[in-house]
């Protein structure tokens, strides 16, 4: 047998069943439509002559707001539901048993889990981009690249979030509901944090920053320091862009935490 | 996992691509604001006025252009500010015949001679030319992001008079550029994917009456 043929067996077999006919096709169509629409939306209230790499920031927002959701589900559902049920049904020791190391079986699942997903969702951003603004998207690539970066730090920690509980529980469904609460949870202690800067301490803004960077890079291209509020108005943090870029730095940091500890408790831990 | 599945498979996530760009491009624009309702004017003959005076479009906010006249006009509409079309004009004049005085200078520069000579100069600045109507009703998204002067010129040797509408639009997506993509994902989706769809249909087994 050649020696990459195992890993292409497991990944076509994992491709299979996350996208089984017409998952991936349904998530193309609500992908696109979600792109384009919200782009739409957020052009009608778009500044005139907006051409800055703040419009570069917010176009990225914008266009990626719905899809996210979108994705942050396709994922959830890729890893929770899929993996998970491989190891609860005991599918997975049939994967086991192929001629491979056990981090490459993971491997091939995260990346028909993740991979194709990540794929589709910036390819279809990308597209959006050539369509809506190609000239942003030239002049201003690497802001572009580095508010996706942010902007998909949030969606990769509860991937890699749930993942964890999905090998550590064993459970695909229970995991599954852990991180659509983690999603929202998320979106929740965001508004939560933003109250209590204006109101006392940045600290809750700082520690919030590792956990969804994108709040950095909003601040640092709106540069909104003095918020005026019941409380009166109050200087709030904006970080400059060494800092977003050491925040967005330890946001990723924090994933490759949890997708490390997952493949050493699959690697070691798992049991079967 | 074969290869015919796999680019049958890409085939549809483009056909769908297609369609869903399809559903965007048939969401009407909506309606903004309206600059100058039931306003109007009159243009000497052979000669042309700015009915349009900049404003900043891009390809998702554009003008739905509306005029009504007794007589035949041309519309333009170009991406220029007013005030350098202006200037481009009253040198053109300036050049030929440097002894008129400024209102004369302004007169003569509205003449359609003079227009046309400086469009010939400046073609490239022509976004949009109506035809030759007594009526014109459109919509008009700028490829890029432009600075937009509309201007309404009389060829003929009759005064017309005319009333306009400008009311500024917005679309989900560049109309143009979404309408042409719709058209090159479907056929190319279906053709990718319909060895794929026929073969699936062909290993159903069929049940036994």
């Amino acid at each position: 047998m050649e020696k990459g043929r195992p890993f292409f067996e497991v990944f076509a077999s994992a491709l299979k069943e996350n996208y089984r006919f017409p998952v991936l096709e349904i998530f193309a169509f609500l992908y696109t439509l979600g792109t384009f629409v919200l782009a739409g939306l957020a052009s009608l209230g778009a500044t005139y002559g907006q051409t800055s790499e703040t419009f570069a920031h917010s176009l990225v927002t914008s266009l990626s707001s719905l899809p996210l959701f979108i994705f942050v589900i396709l994922i959830l559902v890729n890893i929770a539901y899929g993996l998970g049920n491989d190891i609860e049904k005991g599918v997975i020791q049939t994967l086991l048993s192929y001629p491979l190391k056990r981090r490459s079986v993971l491997t091939a699942k995260l990346l028909s889990a993740l991979g194709i997903a990540l794929l589709l969702f910036l390819g279809m951003q990308m597209f959006a981009f050539f369509v809506l603004a190609p000239d942003v998207m030239r002049t201003y690539f690497g802001t572009v690249l580095l508010s996706y970066l942010a902007v998909l730090s949030s969606a990769f920690l509860i991937a890699g979030i749930v993942l964890l509980l999905a090998l550590v529980l064993k459970r695909g469904g229970l995991a599954l509901v852990v991180g659509i609460v983690l999603y929202f949870a998320l979106g929740i202690i965001g508004s939560v944090v933003a109250f209590l800067s204006w109101t006392g301490s940045d600290l809750p803004l700082r520690v919030y920053a590792v956990i969804s960077p994108s709040m950095i890079l909003d601040r640092y291209y709106s540069g909104a320091g003095a918020v005026p509020s019941f409380f009166g108005a109050r200087e709030i943090w904006v970080p400059s862009f060494s800092e977003a870029l050491l925040y967005i730095g330890a946001a990723y940091g924090l994933v490759s935490i949890l997708f490390l500890l997952s493949y050493v408790y699959f690697d070691r831990r798992l049991g079967i | 996992m074969s290869w015919a599945t796999l680019i049958g498979r890409f085939g549809m996530v483009l056909l769908m691509t297609g369609l869903a760009l399809g559903l965007v491009s048939i969401i009407p624009s909506a309606q903004v604001r309206t600059y100058s309702e039931g306003m109007g004017g009159a243009v000497a003959p052979e000669t042309y006025e700015f009915s349009l005076q900049f404003s900043l479009l891009t390809p998702q906010s554009g003008i739905h252009i509306s005029v009504e006249s007794n007589s035949s006009f041309d519309f333009y509409l170009l991406n220029v500010f007013t005030s350098q079309f202006q200037n481009w004009t009253m040198a053109w004049v300036k050049e030929r015949f440097p002894n008129l005085q400024e209102y004369e200078l302004r007169w003569a520069s509205h003449n359609m001679t003079v227009f046309n000579a400086v469009l010939e100069s400046n073609q490239d600045i022509v976004l949009w030319k109506s035809k030759t109507t007594n009526k014109i009703s459109e919509d008009f998204f700028p490829p890029t992001v432009s600075n937009v002067t509309g201007i309404i010129a009389n060829p003929s040797l009759n005064v017309v008079e005319y009333k306009w509408e400008i009311t500024s639009i917005t679309s989900l997506a560049p109309k143009a550029r979404v309408v042409l993509l719709t058209q090159l994902l479907i056929p190319i989706g279906a053709v990718l994917a319909i060895p794929w769809v026929y073969s699936t249909r062909v290993r159903k087994p069929k049940l036994q009456q």
